[in-house]
């Protein structure tokens, strides 16, 4: 395997583009941190959520190139989409991660470019480490507007 | 020095081309010790210690050989201080939750090092914090060695323990572990030697150096996994509680009532990994025709090598001595994670490892999250260091042409 094969040019301009950006605070704000403890991937993703919409995003993220990438591009694709459609997105990412057949795959835009990353299974967890943390965070919010 | 030519003694170097640099994880097998095996398998699998027929004795004294081969293998007087565990990691264990658990009172001393491999950090972690005690580090220098001047402070006559590892898992370098013994058993506290990356690559002498207790696993110098060393003086041993109790380690058995085998024998309950114990006797023999001494100087000179190499490239930092000890090398590509790094050179066929090593701690004081380790063993050449370092340079060119 070449590494032009995994390390794919769509993803090496996301890694570029992920900003660390200051954390949301305030009214229908929610954050998390995770990290994947065997690679050193840190993330603390901030959302704000409002008329069930992610609004706004802020993370800060450290690691990899796999994990920034895929942080950009996952603050990029849910930014503005109500929960339930960002939860659908988690799910079709985790399908095609897991190599699974999915519906309306163009959904996931850039993200689709990760899909390379399945050839380097050890690396997998650092591709889905920021749609876990939108899951989980959202989960938060879901359950503090009840 | 070892010519290439020994590694046609691994049949793993024939059908594979991965240049294999994570040895300190773990080593691959000779055709002997696997041949070793493979008649063990046939042949000999019998039970030891207990059967009465000539074919069981016959295991059981090749396992008892192996016993007085590991003990000379350390420079061990008395075969009785060897007892066979299951690793490196559980030979501690086995140390903390049998022994220290029992001697360690509120306010006394466990003294270790930054460098520590989590294995022989944890049990003493949580054994002071069980009693009260008090960790204390010993801290390293910028070269990356164990500051000796400040070892001598922090051991005191509340002292109990030093647990310190000969070998940096991360660093690479010898500590001072001689100058240590004596630092420790002045205050009379005892001293064990992590020796899970030292037994492997240097001649050792446990009746020089007399530490109170030293561990080591079989897996990482050519034996099977699941066999390691725990050498401790017999005195210490006598008093440790078996943290395993049932068959193979009981003298006697009534309803109410056992009596137990002597030392190390009642230190290994139920029937032990008998193949990996065969396994790490064959290891030894063929380490001892290679001689311990060539594998250390092999071993040094391809570290050092490495290290010259990666400190002449641009941005890259390694870290520990300017003067190796050892073939284990770690560094960081500046800008470039450890493991875009790794998975860099895994697909141009070369296995290191990312991460912090098990040593969380120690890579938090080198200010970085995350490090690549390059580790030789006596099988790697030049050549493969060679394209290591062409490696590298091409990965430091691909993250560059995308702007990292």
């Amino acid at each position: 395997m070449d590494i032009n094969e995994i390390y794919q040019r769509t993803i090496m301009d996301y890694a570029i583009k992920a900003h660390n950006n200051s954390l949301l605070s305030g009214l229908n704000t929610y954050q998390i941190s995770l990290n994947n403890p065997t690679c050193g991937d840190e993330l603390t993703l901030s959302v704000l959520i409002s008329n069930d919409k992610v609004c706004k995003i802020a993370y800060q993220a450290d690691g990899c190139v796999i994990f920034k990438a895929a942080t950009a591009m996952m603050d990029k694709i849910c930014l503005g989409r109500s929960i339930s459609e960002i939860k659908r997105l988690e799910y079709q990412f985790s399908q095609m991660m897991m190599q699974k057949d999915i519906d309306d795959i163009e959904n996931l835009g850039d993200a689709i470019a990760l899909q390379s990353v399945v050839k380097l299974p050890v690396r997998i967890k650092c591709a889905m480490l920021p749609w876990k943390a939108i899951y989980q965070v959202l989960n938060e919010g879901e359950n503090n507007a009840r | 020095m070892l010519n290439d030519e020994i590694r046609n003694d691994f049949p793993f170097f024939k059908d594979n081309d991965l240049i294999y640099l994570d040895n300190a994880a773990t080593t691959q097998k000779p055709q002997m010790v696997i041949d070793r095996l493979t008649n063990d398998y046939v042949n000999n699998s019998f039970n030891v210690h207990r059967s009465n027929y000539m074919a069981a004795q016959k295991t059981t004294d090749a396992y008892e050989n192996v016993r007085h081969a590991v003990a000379k293998f350390i420079g061990a007087q008395n075969d009785k201080s060897i007892v066979f565990t299951n690793s490196t990691t559980d030979g501690i264990n086995l140390v903390a939750n049998g022994y220290f658990i029992n001697q360690i009172q509120a306010g006394d001393e466990i003294v270790v090092a930054i460098s520590e491999h989590h294995s022989n950090l944890l049990p003493w972690q949580r054994i002071a914090k069980q009693k009260q005690a008090h960790l204390r580090y010993i801290e390293i220098t910028t070269d990356g060695r164990l500051n000796i001047n400040q070892a001598a402070e922090v051991i005191n006559d509340s002292t109990k323990l030093v647990a310190v590892a000969a070998v940096s898992n991360v660093l690479g370098t010898l500590n001072p572990i001689e100058q240590l013994t004596t630092l420790a058993h002045q205050h009379h506290a005892q001293i064990l030697i992590d020796a899970a990356q030292w037994a492997p690559e240097m001649p050792i002498d446990v009746s020089e150096l007399k530490p109170d207790w030293l561990v080591f696993s079989g897996h990482k110098m050519l034996a099977p996994t699941g066999v390691g060393v725990l050498y401790g003086k017999p005195d210490l041993l006598e008093q440790i509680l078996p943290p395993a109790v049932g068959g193979e380690m009981v003298l006697s058995v009534d309803r109410e009532h056992f009596t137990q085998q002597q030392i190390p024998i009642r230190l290994e309950a139920g029937t032990p990994n008998v193949m990996g114990v065969l396994g790490l006797g064959a290891a030894i023999e063929y380490l001892n025709s290679v001689g311990m001494q060539n594998v250390q100087e092999h071993c040094q000179m391809l570290g050092q090598k490495i290290y010259n190499r990666l400190s002449k490239l641009d941005d890259v930092t390694v870290y520990g001595s300017t003067i190796r000890d050892t073939g284990i090398v770690t560094f960081n590509i500046n800008g470039i994670h450890a493991h875009d790094v790794a998975s860099a050179l895994d697909l141009r066929g070369i296995a290191v490892r990312a991460g912090y090593h098990c040593a969380e701690p120690l890579i938090k004081a080198l200010h970085t999250n995350s490090t690549v380790r390059a580790s030789t063993y006596f099988y790697n050449t030049e050549n493969e260091i060679d394209r290591f370092i062409e490696a590298i340079n091409l990965t430091k060119e691909f993250f560059n042409s995308y702007g990292h």
